[in-house]
């Protein structure tokens, strides 16, 4: 009996199950691609992080350094700042005065506080005219806030006694 | 016949690919850019504190060219004041100015409570002088004191009538001393 050998036919793959096919190997090596590249560059941003560290440790440790040593002198400057708008200048108050003391007016005691920017000041003049004109000087001038008059009275010597409680503005120190 | 187990072969793969992406692709993506925004942060921080302590440096250097001026300040506001230093520039301005010294009163300087809290960086000096002359030299003394450099306040002025021009004038005053602490800036450091 012969043996025949019968020839294997060719085996025919529909189209589309070569195109998944196909598709399914470029997923394959697009997801391993992928995933390597990733793995990768975690591991070199990994190394870039570490390598950070110590370029800010010492940057922070000079820029404490630095503010120790400009922190003080910055607050003393501030404070100098305000502790000069606050320096007072007491002559303007005398000069003032002497500016708006009419010709028959003569001030005496004298009593300022700078906190208060009071002035407790007696004196005397000739007539209650002059006094009621002294007056109104002060009441005009817009350095004068307030004006409080007391102890007026006519002296031995005919002459009217008074004392005026004046109270400056803060412009009066500038 | 034969495309059935090439196609159970081909879904199998996919549905296994798909698994993979979730569980490993998914995650090792989402790692990668909480790294890339991690390593920008990082830059963004250097990138920031170089400035910052540039601009320090180029304070400092800039700072440096006042020396005259800060050493002014040191003078106004001292951390160890000079009493009698303060002392000898009253006695001499006082002569200078034509008036004379009755009293002083600078006890005060010496006890050792010094006005002011310990939050308080500049303290109050308090102390009085009391002074004969005439009503110029006295406006002539208020204006060295004025512009003299230890910022000396004057509280309050008081002077009763005077006699044959003479006043005596009772002055109260106040300097200060400057208590410097070492406390970090922290909230200033940019982060």
């Amino acid at each position: 009996m012969a043996i025949e050998i019968i020839p294997k036919g060719e085996i025919k793959l529909p189209f589309w199950l070569i195109v998944l096919g196909v598709f399914a190997i470029i997923l394959l090596i697009g997801f391993l691609g992928s995933y390597l590249y990733l793995e990768i560059s975690i591991r070199k941003m990994s190394q870039e992080i570490q390598e950070k560290e110590p370029i800010l440790t010492p940057l922070i440790e000079a820029i404490e350094k630095k503010e120790e040593e400009l922190n003080p002198i910055e607050k003393k400057i501030d404070d100098f700042g305000e502790l000069l708008q606050k320096h007072k200048i007491p002559l303007n108050i005398f000069n003032f005065l002497e500016k708006i003391c009419l010709p028959t007016v003569w001030f005496s005691d004298f009593d300022f506080t700078s906190e208060d920017r009071e002035v407790i000041v007696s004196g005397h003049t000739d007539t209650f005219v002059t006094l009621e004109q002294q007056i109104l000087v002060l009441k005009q001038d817009p350095l004068v806030k307030s004006l409080n008059i007391s102890g007026v009275s006519i002296n031995e010597e005919g002459k009217v006694d008074f004392t005026f409680l004046l109270a400056f503005a803060t412009q009066i120190f500038k | 016949m034969m495309q059935r187990p090439i196609l159970i072969i081909i879904v199998g793969s996919l549905i296994l690919l798909a698994i993979g992406g979730y569980f490993l692709w998914w995650p090792e993506y989402q790692e990668f850019g909480d790294k890339k925004l991690e390593v920008e942060r990082e830059d963004a921080k250097i990138k920031q504190k170089e400035e910052y302590f540039s601009r320090l440096e180029s304070f400092s250097d800039r700072l440096s060219g006042y020396n005259d001026e800060l050493a002014k300040i040191d003078f106004a506001l001292p951390s160890e004041p000079s009493i009698a230093a303060l002392f000898i520039f009253f006695q001499k301005t006082i002569s200078e100015n034509g008036l004379i010294l009755k009293d002083t009163n600078l006890g005060e300087l010496f006890s050792s409570e010094i006005q002011g809290t310990l939050e308080e960086r500049i303290q109050k000096m308090p102390f009085s002088v009391s002074v004969t002359g005439s009503y110029p030299a006295l406006k002539n003394f208020l204006s060295v004191i004025y512009r003299n450099t230890r910022l000396i306040e004057v509280n309050s002025i008081s002077f009763p009538s005077a006699e044959e021009g003479l006043f005596t004038f009772n002055l109260a005053l106040e300097t200060h001393a400057y208590q410097q602490k070492s406390e970090k800036k922290e909230a200033e450091i940019p982060e």
